[in-house]
């Protein structure tokens, strides 16, 4: 007879020993124990790669589920080895979505300037007072738009293409807030390791 | 062939991960010989390993209970394949498998027309219609028992209120009911309420899950 384990579960042991192109294989036979720990290793990085385009909590973590209930229905598409990314793209589009049908108008990452507002540059000195060399307070500083770039491939894992073809915007301006949100994360960094 | 301007330009993208392996092969090659990218490079050091220091925000919990929406899916489509392996299964699967009626959720949720969410405080649920229309499920996830002389109530707004009927309790644990026909044609809102039992004529109890249709 065939056996129920065959249908329901892997052990969580031998799930954590699993690539995710493996885990993804199980998932097409509709392996619960596999999805359990793609999500677990994934959920938390689409969180922080979508949270700021979110905003609320209930919201994050609607599109973080809608993101794994796609996953789930639809494990033979394009994910392949890149689930991160693939996640991330559907949590994010979902967030536009909810985002545009309650008619907020907070969607920086389309429609921000890429101009670096000099009223919006960081304050050092308000950052040393809150926290030494904390990287979310620079993170937090950072224009929106460089922000947005740099979360969505730091924690979601997308390429600049990626990244570009997801908020629609050209290549190069993509590039360009990569280039300058690090390099003004740096300056940040930097300024406050020294005076700290 | 790109020049090295545009290379030299790819320093800050390289250490973050965001070029393409194509991208950070020519990248890597450039570095090699370069020392003003080496140098640079070495200057992100610090900044990498703050962004590797920084926490990740708690995920919300994924779990097999019937309070997510997520298990529910699964539950569903796992029902679903069960179905057609039936001869097959363990005995605690079976056992799972025993009510009629969410077996015929799991059918029409893996090959559904339509499907609208359900939303409550702490409830979540959904709406389905099967892939022929013949068919409409509502199964509802982590409502109390109702108590002996109340039902859950499912109402239909469509310009009236009309109800298709009552939720029953699954052996699952969810609130099920399944009907004839695409009750959802032309549905504006759905809309569970407690009433008395067997269910009432009109829509007295406070709504607790509605769902919005959009088709």
């Amino acid at each position: 007879m065939r056996s129920s384990r065959t249908f329901t579960d892997v052990s969580r042991a031998a799930a954590e020993d699993l690539t995710d192109s493996a885990l993804l294989a199980l998932i097409r036979d509709r392996n619960t124990g596999a999805f359990e720990e793609l999500y677990r290793r994934h959920a938390a990085a689409v969180a922080a790669a979508t949270r700021r385009l979110c905003g609320d909590r209930d919201l994050a973590n609607e599109v973080i589920q809608v993101a794994f209930m796609r996953l789930w229905d639809r494990p033979h598409e394009d994910q392949q080895s890149r689930i991160r990314p693939w996640l991330v793209r559907v949590a994010h589009n979902a967030a536009v979505d909810r985002l545009r049908r309650k008619r907020l108008t907070v969607l920086p990452l389309v429609e921000a300037h890429d101009e670096v507002d000099e009223s919006r540059l960081p304050d050092e000195e308000i950052i040393m007072k809150e926290q030494k060399r904390d990287i979310r307070a620079a993170l937090r500083a950072l224009p929106d738009v460089q922000r947005d770039v740099i979360e969505l491939s730091y924690f979601g894992g997308l390429s600049q293409c990626d990244i570009a073809e997801l908020i629609d915007v050209p290549l190069g301006t993509v590039k360009s807030r990569i280039r300058l949100g690090m390099q003004r994360l740096r300056t940040l960094l930097m300024t406050v390791g020294e005076t700290a | 062939m790109t020049n090295s301007l545009d290379v030299h330009d790819d320093v800050e993208a390289y250490v973050l991960g965001a070029l393409d392996t194509i991208q950070a092969t020519a990248f890597e090659s450039h570095l090699t010989n370069c020392p003003d990218c080496q140098r640079e490079v070495a200057t992100y050091v610090p900044v990498m390993g703050a962004l590797r220091e920084l926490p990740l925000p708690t995920a919300p919990p994924l779990r097999i209970n019937r309070n997510n929406v997520v298990p529910l899916r699964a539950i569903l489509a796992s029902a679903a394949a069960a179905v057609l392996l039936l001869g097959g299964l363990g005995e605690s699967l079976v056992q799972r498998m025993q009510n009629d009626d969410m077996v015929t959720v799991a059918e029409m949720g893996a090959t559904s027309s339509q499907q609208v969410s359900l939303r409550g405080d702490g409830v979540q649920g959904r709406a389905i219609v099967g892939q022929k229309r013949q068919r409409t499920a509502f199964v509802v996830a982590g409502l109390p028992e109702p108590g002996p002389d109340r039902d859950y109530q499912v109402w239909i707004d469509n310009g009236s209120s009309t109800s298709p009927g009552v939720l029953h309790r699954a052996a699952s644990g969810f609130e099920v009911l399944v009907v004839s026909g695409d009750v959802l044609r032309g549905a504006r809102r759905i809309t569970v309420t407690l009433e008395a039992s067997g269910g009432s004529s009109h829509m007295s109890g406070r709504p607790i899950i509605s769902g919005i249709s959009e088709a």
